[in-house]
């Protein structure tokens, strides 16, 4: 594994065919094993690294510091400096570096420390990795991934706390990926790694000590698709990112005490977002709960509401409830955090609350004589 | 041109109905003129003109229900304006109004929905801006499944939310108003359910899945057991149904009670059904024309049944009663209390007292003047029985405001006399005739039927033992008051005959402890045992 990838011109970009995709929850039935999500990205980067001699990773502390958050450990060691490029503290200038190598053929992986200092960076991500297909009339395309963790409630106060991928969300000509498990992690990094769009790929800091099965062998997930993680009856919840866990326990909570057959919907892409699955689900629920873990306001939960009033408006039995975060700038102060914060007991609540529009736990069935 | 549009005649009145036109097109009104009877949740009151000008056209028609705003009739004042609307357009169409940028708005957002679609069909027309299409600026690197996942906003279910599929006559009465949520008005036009005829159990009084999903239940077992729905407009003469039941349709009843009316609300009662079998070999002839006929069991179908059940399209007063009754009985915890009453010298003291009152040409005063006497001054002495349950607390009121059931042509009402501790009985007396009158008469004024803080209803005069009564919210407690007749009782060995009446309370438990409503029935009873203390 020594090949630099130094090839210039966008005709030799190595855009592999995507492997073919099959159901999303089958890979799961193959032999795997238990990792973290800090350990199934770390893994899938050194496979992608040794796939494909054009991709290599760009980022602060990423080489010799083996990463602020461990996710690059052993890489430099293994691919060497040139694949893994420690940089200074300048988002906007790597980031730009990327678009340019990415320009020219090679697959560059940002890893940029936390989401806020995308920032940073915005112009380079917005204006030039976005745009440069469309504006060129589809010459040249920009294979690159940015890898970054948002998330807050580690007490990193207001501006290291955010979950600004609505912002990417947003901006058509990038492709925005939020895992919630070790294998999305895997399926989604594959994805975006080998997509030949621009690809916000979030992670998230609370979701870096989690574990699950993960199968090394599966194929990519699809990027724009998103899964029912729990099949369900009485109530869609709709999640991303870390909130997928936090639906998934307070189906588990509402299953046990209230006897609710919840299902839960996880985005994972975010741009394109997946209208069809959760609209689908609504249509069988009559009744739906959006969860983010970001600001109410023009959020990515109305983006979702929206929709599903669109397309679901004559199967809906109570009208759609969001539940998101105070808008507040987040506070340092741990028990502020926390409030600020939607925990799941805000969860249940709007859960119970909309379960209770549409006559569910009162007066048994309803076809009762 | 002026739109008249439906008044707020009462603060809980959502919708009215037109009881009678008093003006036709082409009269000239003043202000102060009755243009119409409308008739509310609670009365039936006289609506006038606010200007003067030229009844242009009446835009509904007597007896439909509309929503509060929408516009009634159109009134040509001399002023230029646009020609008539249609009630199905709510208050929309005036040029320039709030209401009609609204609705245009909503036309964009549509034609915007349009251009999604269209951008991305052709992803590189460029035309519409912020285009899903732009989502997959290139086709060539993606897998094909993701073209699915934008389709969200675009399959046949997106035409059908946007579409009007309610097929109204200009005069209909607006659906549109009616609270219910989408999916129950998708039920309802697949299964041509009249939502106005369905309570709503959820939050506000919206119809939800389970209200629409009982009443398809409902109609399909009284479509099962006489399956002639297609003649049901035309009425019997003399049908089993108000012969076998004349307690539930008597007009002078005077009754608060749900189950007292649940032998009149049930469509099927027993007697019709078992004498059906007989019918139904002549039915089985003499098919009807189309309709609704239902595949049961070799039941055959036809229009002629004399003894199928009747329909009555249930009007405001009665959805209301039903409505009010049915959240009571769901939302509040009662219990009740039953006591006994020696009514003797109630009896003798009202007949003497009656005798001078006739002489000085008096109006009498009646047992139930002096019962409603008697709970005034409880509930004066038991200030935790005049209360309110208000969720994270109690309202215990200064006032005592006692309401009285009085069971009207239309249904049941409940005037309110206000004060009733500090007014004698026959104030008493002099103010429930004269609210039962209006009642009678479809007359009282709003004011009249609001701010009671306790209920007596009584059945009584119809030689009721005893019944329970549902509570009227938000009142805390209602007293049901049977009849007074003869008993035999025990005196010490000896055996006498007793005027006794039975009284039964039902409590909020929420509010009032068990203890509390024994003490507050037994100081009534102490009371009316001793009567004088009702005339100090």
């Amino acid at each position: 594994m020594t090949t630099a990838a130094t090839t210039l011109g966008a005709g030799a970009a190595a855009s592999e065919p995507v492997e073919p995709v099959e159901g999303p929850d089958r890979a799961r039935s193959t032999a795997g094993a238990t990792m973290t999500y800090r350990e199934a990205l770390r893994v899938t980067l050194a496979q992608e690294l040794r796939r494909d001699p054009n991709v290599l990773l760009i980022g602060e502390e990423i080489g010799l510091f083996e990463g602020s958050y461990k996710i690059t450990q052993g890489l430099l060691k293994e691919f060497g400096p040139k694949r893994i490029r420690d940089t200074p503290i300048a988002e906007e200038g790597f980031t730009g570096a990327a678009v340019g190598a990415a320009m020219l053929g090679l697959r560059p992986i940002v890893e940029l420390m936390t989401i806020n200092f995308s920032l940073l960076a915005l112009d380079q991500i917005v204006n030039h990795a976005a745009k440069i297909y469309g504006m060129f009339g589809g010459q040249v395309s920009v294979p690159m991934v940015i890898r970054t963790p948002g998330g807050g409630g580690q007490q990193l106060g207001a501006t290291h706390s955010q979950n600004v991928e609505l912002y990417y969300s947003f901006v058509p000509g990038l492709k925005v990926v939020a895992p919630a498990t070790p294998a999305e992690a895997r399926g989604l990094l594959l994805a975006s790694i080998r997509d030949d769009d621009p690809v916000l790929f979030l992670e998230n800091l609370s979701l870096y000590n989690s574990k699950g099965e993960v199968d090394l062998a599966a194929p990519p997930l699809e990027i724009g698709r998103a899964a029912v993680v729990r099949p369900g009856r009485d109530l869609t919840v709709i999640a991303y990112s870390r909130m997928v866990s936090v639906a998934l326990a307070a189906a588990r909570h509402l299953a046990a005490t209230e006897g609710a057959d919840l299902e839960v919907v996880d985005l994972r892409s975010l741009r394109p977002l997946d209208r069809q699955t959760f609209v689908d689900s609504v249509r069988r629920t009559h009744a739906a709960v959006v969860l983010e873990d970001d600001w109410l306001t023009y959020g990515i939960g109305a983006e979702v509401a929206a929709s599903i009033g669109e397309g679901a408006f004559d199967h809906l039995d109570a009208p759609v409830r969001r539940v998101a975060m105070a808008e507040v700038p987040l506070p340092y102060s741990k028990p502020l955090e926390t409030a600020a914060l939607p925990q799941m007991s805000d969860v249940v609540r709007a859960i119970k609350e909309t379960l209770a529009a549409t006559g569910f736990n009162r007066g048994g069935s309803v076809s009762h004589d | 041109m002026i739109e008249i549009t439906m008044p707020r005649l009462s603060d809980t009145m959502e919708e009215g109905s037109i009881a009678a036109w008093q003006v036709r097109p082409g009269d000239h009104v003043s202000p102060g003129d009755v243009l119409a009877e409308i008739e509310t949740d609670k009365a039936v009151m006289d609506f006038e003109a606010y200007d003067s000008g030229t009844i242009t056209e009446l835009l509904v028609e007597p007896g439909s229900a509309v929503s509060i705003g929408q516009p009634i009739a159109l009134l040509d004042d001399g002023v230029a304006g646009p020609a008539a609307l249609r009630p199905g357009d709510a208050v929309a169409s005036r040029p320039g109004s709030d209401a009609s940028r609204a609705k245009s708005g909503a036309d964009q957002l549509g034609a915007g929905g349009d251009q999604l679609g269209a951008g991305r069909d052709q992803p590189s027309a460029g035309a519409g801006p912020l285009s899903a299409g732009a989502d997959r600026l290139k086709t060539r690197a993606e897998p094909k499944r993701a073209d699915a996942p934008a389709c969200g906003n675009r399959d046949d279910r997106y035409e059908a939310a946007a579409g009007t599929p309610d097929n109204h006559s200009p005069h209909a009465p607006p659906i549109s108003h009616v609270l219910a949520s989408p999916l129950v008005r998708r039920i309802a036009r697949d299964h041509d359910l009249d939502l106005r005829r369905i309570t709503g159990s959820g939050p506000g009084g919206r119809i939800i899945r389970r209200d629409v999903e009982r009443a398809l239940a409902e109609r399909n077992r009284s479509q099962a057991t006489a399956p002639s729905q297609a003649s049901r407009g035309e009425l019997v003469r003399g049908s089993v149904e108000t012969g076998a039941h004349p307690g539930a349709e008597a007009p002078g009843a005077i009754e608060t009670s749900g189950a007292a009316e649940a032998p009149g609300a049930a469509p099927a009662p027993g007697p019709a059904e078992a004498p059906g079998a007989i019918e139904t070999s002549s039915a089985a002839q003499a098919p009807g024309p189309a309709g609704r006929s239902v595949a049961g069991g070799g039941s055959g179908s036809g229009g002629e049944d004399p003894r199928r059940p009747i329909e009555t399209p249930v009007g405001q007063l009665r959805r209301v009663i039903a409505r009010r009754l049915t959240e009571s009985a769901r939302d509040t915890p009662v219990f009740t209390v039953t006591q006994a009453v020696r009514v003797d010298a109630l009896l003798e003291l009202r007949a003497q007292a009656n005798r001078q009152l006739s002489a000085t040409g008096s109006g009498k005063m009646s047992v139930n003047d002096m019962v409603v006497k008697a709970a005034a001054l409880a509930l004066r002495s038991h200030s935790a029985v005049n209360s309110s349950w208000g969720g994270d607390h109690i309202a215990t009121h200064g006032r005592v405001n006692v309401g009285i059931a009085v069971a009207t042509e239309r249904g049941l009402m409940v005037p309110v006399i206000m004060d009733a501790d500090v007014k004698t009985v026959a104030q008493l007396g002099a103010e429930a005739r004269s609210l039962a009158e209006l009642a009678a008469q479809a007359k009282l004024a709003p004011e009249q039927m609001s701010g009671g803080t306790f209920t007596v209803s009584n059945l009584g005069m119809y030689g009721v033992d005893q019944f329970t009564a549902i509570i009227n919210p938000p009142e805390a407690a209602i007293l049901a008051v049977g009849t007074a007749q003869a008993e035999l009782a025990l005196d010490g060995a000896n055996v006498v005959s007793r005027q006794v009446m039975r009284l039964t309370a039902s409590f909020d438990h929420r509010v009032i402890d068990g203890a509390q409503g024994a003490r507050f029935l037994v100081a009534i009873r102490t009371l009316l045992e001793n009567p004088w203390s009702l005339l100090v």
